[in-house]
């Protein structure tokens, strides 16, 4: 059936503005983008990032354009974290390529003290309409479903939250991910979940409420009261969510 | 006639390939997980964008109406690890002459590197990458 309109597919089209994917547009902004910058300042919410992955996902500019593009202005010593930056990108999509079974399966065990079948299944309501009881946690949740973009310290916390603060399936939040993110690409998308989840990784990824005041302090207003799951240093966390270990 | 298979990955043609854009919804090839009507709308806005003529439907039907209505010569589209996809494309090639662009990567000879953890990954791939 030949599509004419947007409404043949969907009834409500969003009232938000959709980023721009020309890709002279694209090519033009990336002429401001500083690797150095990048290097110093790119785990911070108000950092400086390229906000690429989108154009990349959908193949309007490629890595290799962008490589070549930053080549023509900085060195390799200057640009060496975002070359590598691109290169994990290229690195799931390698291992998708010769491992496929494991874009929706474990790649190794969780290193967590518990086995997949401890972890729950599916996405609680608190967490699909963000309504957990973690400010922070409701505020990334709110902006990925209204904006599809999160910025990737963000999306890092809530993956985190989701498998070790709430013990749920990593492929539960993947797909989560997936259904809403603009620039949602399944290698990088479960792989990464996967690093954080420590199905692919040599240890579980998780973060205080000190670290996200750091990153994200200067840019999203937090209280601390309204964050108490998220509190403690990282061996009184570790050693509530992981107390097998 | 020449078709440009356009999909997620795939949304703007190459400067140096001709033929006419087509972009299908199809449910079938999102097995594990559902799409937001944001998500929707992008690629719907991508596809205009390409120029696409846009169909709604299972993509092997499709196809195979085009060509009962203006034959199809050959298909264009571009490699990708998406198994769904690679399924799709070893089903279209039954039919018809399937040409798929190279996939993008970094380092094009050397990116399928077998390895466990990025750091593997990446000691093998950098020296190409260094300039």
């Amino acid at each position: 059936m030949q599509i004419k309109k947007i409404t043949d597919l969907i009834s409500n089209t969003t009232e938000q503005s959709l980023p721009s994917c020309v890709k002279s547009e694209i090519l033009t902004s990336f002429e401001n983008f500083n690797p150095e910058k990048y290097a110093k300042t790119r785990n911070y919410l108000d950092g400086h990032i390229s906000r690429l992955s989108i154009a990349i996902k959908h193949g309007i500019v490629t890595n290799q354009e962008i490589f070549n593009l930053n080549k023509q202005k900085y060195s390799y010593i200057e640009s060496e974290k975002f070359i590598q930056e691109l290169a994990w990108r290229d690195f799931w999509r390698s291992y998708a390529y010769q491992n496929p079974d494991y874009l929706w399966k474990d790649v190794e065990e969780y290193k967590t003290g518990y086995k997949s079948h401890d972890y729950r299944d599916e996405l609680p309501n608190d967490i699909l309409t963000g309504q957990t009881p973690t400010a922070i946690i409701n505020h990334f949740i709110r902006e990925l479903i209204e904006t599809g973009f999160i910025h990737n310290h963000a999306r890092m916390y809530l993956a985190s939250y989701i498998v070790h603060f709430r013990k749920i399936k990593w492929q539960a939040g993947a797909k989560f991910f997936l259904e809403h993110l603009l620039d949602g690409d399944l290698a990088s998308n479960n792989f990464s979940w996967q690093w954080i989840a420590s199905t692919f990784a040599g240890k579980p990824y998780i973060f205080n409420l000190d670290n996200v005041i750091k990153y994200c302090g200067k840019k999203i207003a937090i209280n601390p009261s309204e964050n108490l799951e998220i509190d403690g240093s990282y061996e009184d966390i570790s050693e509530r969510l992981f107390p097998k270990l | 006639m020449k078709i440009i298979y356009l999909y997620e990955e795939f949304m703007r043609v190459p400067n140096n390939v001709e033929g006419q854009p087509i972009y299908i919804f199809d449910q079938n090839l999102q097995k594990n997980y559902q799409i937001s009507d944001k998500v929707i709308e992008f690629r719907y806005f991508l596809a205009e964008q390409a120029g696409a003529t846009i169909y709604k439907g299972d993509t092997l039907k499709v196809i195979n109406e085009i060509n009962q209505k203006n034959p199809i010569s050959s298909i264009i589209s571009k490699k990708t690890f998406i198994p769904e996809y690679q399924n799709l494309f070893l089903q279209i090639q039954e039919i018809y002459t399937l040409d798929l662009l190279p996939d993008y990567f970094l380092s094009t000879d050397k990116y399928l590197q077998p390895a466990k953890r990025f750091f593997q990954y990446w000691n093998k791939i950098k020296k190409s990458l260094k300039y």
